[in-house]
């Protein structure tokens, strides 16, 4: 009977230490996170936690701030033009990779992936050399073509995988019914691929958004994106506006994400997020 | 079919242009002498890795960023294990719940995620808030620009990548294996220890490989939460290009990095496939 006790009283032990370890992880992953949300309605002008007093005050900086508005505005141009190009060209890829028989196509697969397997401060220095020993000056253009380099590969995987998903059977019927090959592709195969090309979308503005380890050597003096402005906000001391600006961001990706929960499902919720654990084959 | 294979076409030319190339060039500068922006294409030597490697500063932050990949590691493993064993335990509602607070930080950008832990670790931040009014110190600890301070932030960074592969092959493991243990007289530590950590040791290798390679090429946490401080490879490439542009050691660092990357990428595959792992894969 007692031996009994000491395995219950240990099972306990065990479950109960396990279960603490894993909320003491729960704590550490959404904890930055709050203490961001809360902080940004500081009154103080130092950094508090808890906050003195509440206070919209770096919300009214915020949007005073010609600075950060001009970065934001710079990293959305950025961002759009980056995804339009990702997609663009990461459509055109997915195609014959996923429909074509050709030799090497696991190569080119593989070769298309490989920008997003580097880390970004190895392409950033490369690209910096790069752009330097053509005397290409830096500019927007520059940083365009960088983005698209580090988004393209994303929508590659994800139009693929949706791509995979789609019946070849419906296209031959469209063919069969005397549809033109660009008839099919318009009305039977891009509605069919078009929630997984939104995700793929999605992610590569989001990419692009958030990048900061390409963006500091690519970017032009007058391109500064958000997160290099916000960088540098940081590095040299630590204003509370940058509080609200990331309450605002933090708010911003719910939004996007919650969208896309409603649109596309829980499925395709995860895949947005588990695309970022392609990193490494 | 033959036509439509010409579509790769644009992105090779895209990736052999601006990817290829650039890569192509660093490789070359780390070998070539460079003046200005232009290679001087004489006699190869192997000077900047030379320099790289006698100079026991870039030695110190070689090993140090080395140490801090293998902390940051160790501990996304020993939080990330018990995390995904409780989430492969509870029932569907906080399933999902545990899977939004594990996928968070993923959520939050880059910046805005080291800003969380500036306020959390700072002089006057939150953990100095509560030891000092709880009277455990007496002095304002030193928690940022210190390594722990690092190994913290990028702990909660790195552990989505640790816990989703661990819980995507639990996932797929028959749960009544764990309940036959028990039923067999097992007591729960030990069908922990025997069956559910077996079973979880691919996604634990995959989690472990992945957060290094993340961890030691990280740059935007580690440049914020470390400052001048507390300095790692990626962060002194950086450096040294607000300072002096030295392209040869600029290049051999890069180069360290990339191959430190494939090397821990290979070594996982080689340990895979050495323990027959290969059953996860799919």
């Amino acid at each position: 009977m007692s031996a009994q006790r000491i395995r219950l009283l240990s099972d306990h032990l065990t479950g109960a230490a396990l279960v603490t370890i894993a909320v003491l992880a729960g704590v550490l992953l959404v904890l930055p996170t709050l203490v961001v949300i809360l902080a940004s309605f500081t009154s103080t002008s130092y950094l508090s936690f808890p906050p003195a007093g509440l206070s919209l005050r770096w919300y009214a900086r915020l949007l005073a701030s010609d600075e950060i508005l001009r970065a934001a505005r710079t990293s959305l141009i950025v961002a759009m033009l980056a995804t339009a190009g990702a997609l663009g060209l990461g459509v055109l890829t997915a195609f014959p990779l996923v429909r074509g028989r050709f030799r090497g196509r696991d190569a080119v697969l593989a070769f298309t992936l490989a920008p997003i397997m580097l880390p970004s401060i190895v392409l950033g220095i490369a690209l910096l050399f790069f752009f330097g020993f053509l005397g290409i000056r830096l500019s927007l253009s520059t940083l365009v073509v960088s983005h698209i380099l580090i988004t393209f590969p994303y929508v590659v995987r994800t139009s693929a995988a949706a791509l995979l998903q789609v019946d070849a059977v419906l296209e031959e019927a469209a063919a069969n019914l005397g549809a033109t090959p660009w008839q099919t592709l318009r009305h039977v195969t891009l509605p069919l691929l078009t929630p997984g090309l939104a995700v793929g979308a999605g992610f590569a503005f989001i990419e692009s958004f958030d990048n900061l380890a390409l963006s500091i050597f690519v970017a032009g003096q007058r391109q500064e994106t958000l997160p290099m402005r916000l960088f540098q906000l940081l590095v040299s001391d630590i204003d509370p506006v940058v509080a609200a600006v990331s309450a605002t961001l933090i708010a911003a990706s719910f939004v996007v994400l919650f969208a896309v929960y409603r649109l596309a499902g829980f499925g395709q919720f995860m895949r947005v997020i588990g695309e970022r654990r392609a990193q490494l084959p | 079919m033959g036509r439509s294979s010409a579509l790769v076409l644009p992105a090779l030319l895209f990736l052999l242009g601006v990817f290829v190339l650039p890569l192509v060039l660093l490789a070359a500068i780390g070998v070539f002498p460079v003046r200005g922006t232009t290679i001087v294409w004489e006699r190869p030597d192997l000077a900047p890795y030379l320099r790289y490697v006698t100079d026991p500063f870039y030695l110190r932050v070689t090993v140090r960023t080395l140490g801090m990949a293998a902390a940051v590691t160790l501990t996304c493993l020993v939080l990330g294990f018990p995390y995904a064993y409780v989430f492969t335990r509870v029932r569907p509602a906080w399933k999902t719940l545990l899977l939004l607070v594990v996928v968070s930080p993923i959520l939050t950008g880059t910046v805005v995620r080291s800003y969380g832990w500036l306020v959390i670790l700072g002089r006057r931040g939150l953990v100095n808030d509560l030891l000092l009014s709880a009277g455990v110190i007496g002095a304002p600890l030193r928690l940022l620009f210190t390594m722990q301070g690092v190994i913290i932030a990028l702990t909660q960074v790195m552990l989505p990548f640790m816990v989703l592969p661990v819980i995507s092959v639990l996932a797929r493991q028959n749960p009544s294996l764990y309940d036959a243990a028990v039923g067999l007289g097992a007591s729960r530590a030990q069908a922990v220890r025997h069956v559910i950590l077996p079973l979880s040791l691919p996604g634990i290798l995959a989690g472990s490989a992945l957060v290094f390679v993340l961890a030691f090429a990280s740059f935007t946490t580690p440049a914020l939460v470390g400052g001048g401080n507390f300095i790692i490879l990626p962060t002194l490439i950086y450096q040294q290009t607000q300072q002096s542009l030295d392209w040869g050691v600029l290049s051999a660092i890069s180069f360290v990095l990339l191959g430190t990357s494939l090397l821990v990428v290979w070594g996982y595959s080689a340990l895979v496939r050495r323990l027959g792992l290969g059953w996860a894969e799919q």
